[in-house]
């Protein structure tokens, strides 16, 4: 009788169920990042659940990461960045880094059209459902690559409507639409005065579940995470209060300042939102089947219909 | 002491709701008002400015509008077509708001984050000294959450512009054309609300009936973006979901009601940004003048200030 009930329940999945999923749309999400770890620190743990839920995530990266090291030339410092970010996005589960390959920390230079125009196609052949993007309204982050980043990548509301780039539509790429933005914050919480107003809203997303993730995710950026914890050490003793944790630079300290660094933000923010682990956007947009609102202006002049004789 | 904790919970409430209101401004002295936006209907949108430049010229002032962008991305006609109707709908939008003219600069409609800001500054520059305008309007450049490439830019070289038209050392080219230098005595800007906290508004401009009949009429007036025959039907299809009905809409054809709609959203706006200043019809801006963040110093100047005898 069981082995009848599972046959006759696997008969229906395969009829009705399968076919179903099929036809809908791959659920996708386009994350966007100046640095092979912005999209982590910023989104790694919201990404890791929507990833859980089924979601294929592509992480567009601007720039190529030829800064961030110590003791290594730039185009070493690429590579070694590189392939620390693609360990990272694997341990994630994010599905591919497509890097764009500018210059980091002269993404200023860029004509901003272009970075748009190159984001733009790119959103058009994944045709997320969800965008994410570094805030370029987060004041006091010294670092512009995320400002500059930030800024083409809202600009592709407008750019992935049909009116724009009409060479895409001529070889079959047509515009795309996407429904939800989140902007995020890369390395610290928002402030109070910054996201959430008006037709947008704070988005807080609890990682207890993925936190662990996350962190085993960045732990992968061992030359940035290298190169920080020397940064860290430096400022440390020019300020006459050296740390005995990183007296000794090897890869256990450079991973517990990398994780602690994690842990705090994750936490900060959290207690904001009375989660033990979070993160959070600035959101706009509307999640799937949810419809805008009536707008005010026709529903103070509605009234009840007529009730038929 | 009971009546000194009630005045206490009263003077509270009157002073909670009076950090929620918008100062009331008044029109400033002048003749010639500016007004500097990139696109075709920026000056009536539901972050425009209609019912102002009404007021404005209505107070005796002669308004002049500088579309910065050709418009070819607004609507569905194809680049130059739109382009054409866009701007002829443009004319049609300010006579209904008084204005004089339409200067058109016909930068690349999106595409204005990378061109070269100073060119765009020095044709602002140009037209300050030659309108000679009392108040600039346009868009606040320090606005969030503002995806618009053409908003961006052309509120920051309108600034620039402001600041920079009263110097002779500015542009000198100007005054071989037997331009003069020019500085402005007022600034006003918008922020778009729809995508976050885009700015918070100094002061509130009042609006009479008359002065919000032509906002209403202003934007309808922008009919390749804006007429949309099918609102009605789609409208009373979800409000009869929920049982309701809107009386006009049932009684207007497919035309009319594109236009009705059109006008009540710029009213509950108007209303709504009045109920905020306390008065029936409003709309809220940034207010810039060279003292503003100085009250002492306008004070000063005010106690102080005479006329200069005439040559």
């Amino acid at each position: 009788m069981g082995f009848l009930l599972n046959t006759c329940a696997r008969t229906l999945t395969a009829l009705f169920v399968l076919p179903a999923l099929a036809q809908q749309p791959p659920r996708t999400i386009v994350a966007i990042s100046a640095g092979g770890g912005d999209y982590l620190k910023g989104a790694g743990g919201t990404l890791a659940r929507f990833i859980d839920e089924g979601y294929k995530v592509y992480v567009i990266q601007t720039g190529n990461d030829e800064k961030y090291s110590i003791g290594l030339g730039p185009a070493e410092t690429r590579l070694a960045n590189n392939a620390d970010a693609e360990r990272a996005a694997r341990a994630l589960g994010v599905t591919e880094i497509v890097n764009l390959n500018n210059k980091t920390g002269e993404l200023s230079q860029l004509s901003s059209n272009e970075l748009r125009n190159q984001m733009s196609t790119l959103i058009r052949f994944f045709k997320p459902q969800k965008l994410f993007l570094p805030d370029p309204y987060i004041h006091y982050d010294p670092e512009w690559d995320q400002f500059w980043t930030g800024r083409a990548a809202e600009e592709t509301n407008y750019t992935n409507s049909g009116a724009f780039l009409a060479e895409l539509v001529r070889i079959g790429i047509k515009g795309h639409s996407v429904p939800e933005t989140y902007y995020y914050s890369t390395r610290r919480p928002y402030r109070p005065g910054e996201g959430g107003h008006n037709g947008a809203r704070l988005e807080a997303v609890d990682i207890s579940g993925t936190f662990q993730r996350k962190a085993e995710a960045l732990m992968q950026l061992r030359t940035t995470n290298r190169a920080y914890a020397e940064h860290v050490r430096q400022r440390l003793e020019l300020m006459n209060r050296p740390s005995a944790l990183l007296e000794k630079l090897d890869e256990a300290s450079v991973d517990a300042l990398a994780r602690e660094w994690l842990r705090e933000l994750a936490i900060t923010i959290g207690a904001k939102h009375g989660f033990s682990h979070g993160e959070e956007f600035n959101y706009h947009g509307s999640p799937p089947g949810e419809r805008q609102p009536l707008p005010p202006w026709i529903l103070e002049r509605a009234k009840p219909l007529p009730r038929k004789p | 002491m009971r009546l000194c904790l009630l005045l206490g919970i009263v003077s509270g409430i009157l002073i909670g709701q009076g950090q929620n209101r918008f100062p009331l401004g008044e029109i400033p002295p002048g003749k010639i008002l500016l007004v500097a936006q990139p696109h075709h209907d920026d000056h009536t949108t539901d972050y425009g400015m209609g019912g102002v430049i009404a007021r404005f010229v209505e107070h005796g002032y002669k308004a002049y509008y500088i579309r910065a962008s050709n418009d070819e991305k607004d609507g569905a006609n194809g680049y130059p077509r739109n382009d054409i109707i866009n701007l002829k709908e443009t004319w049609n939008g300010i006579r209904i708001l008084g204005m004089e003219d339409v200067i058109s600069l016909n930068w690349r409609n999106d595409f204005m984050n990378p061109i070269p800001l100073n060119e765009l500054r020095e044709q602002l520059i140009f037209l300050i000294r030659k309108y000679r305008p009392d108040v600039v309007l346009g868009h606040n450049p320090w606005e969030h959450y503002q995806k618009n490439p053409d908003h961006r830019n052309v509120a920051r070289a309108l600034v620039e512009a402001y600041w920079l038209a009263g110097y002779d050392t500015v542009h000198p080219e100007h005054f071989k054309l037997g331009m003069k230098p020019h500085a402005a005595g007022h600034f006003y800007g918008k922020g778009r609300l729809d995508w976050g906290l885009g700015q918070i508004s100094n002061v509130a401009l009042e609006l009479n009936d008359s002065q919000v009949r032509k906002k209403e009429r202003a934007i309808a007036a922008h009919r390749n973006v804006y007429h949309n025959p099918g609102a009605r039907r789609a409208m009373q299809a979800r409000l009869a979901a929920m049982g309701m009905h809107v009386p006009e809409l049932d009684a207007a054809n497919d035309d009319d009601a594109s236009d009705l709609i059109l006008h009540w959203w710029m009213n509950w706006i108007s209303r709504d940004i009045g109920g905020k200043a306390g008065v029936a019809y409003a709309e809220d801006l940034y207010y810039m003048d060279p003292q503003y963040h100085l009250p002492g110093l306008k004070a000063y100047i005010d106690a102080n200030a005479r006329k200069a005898p005439s040559e």
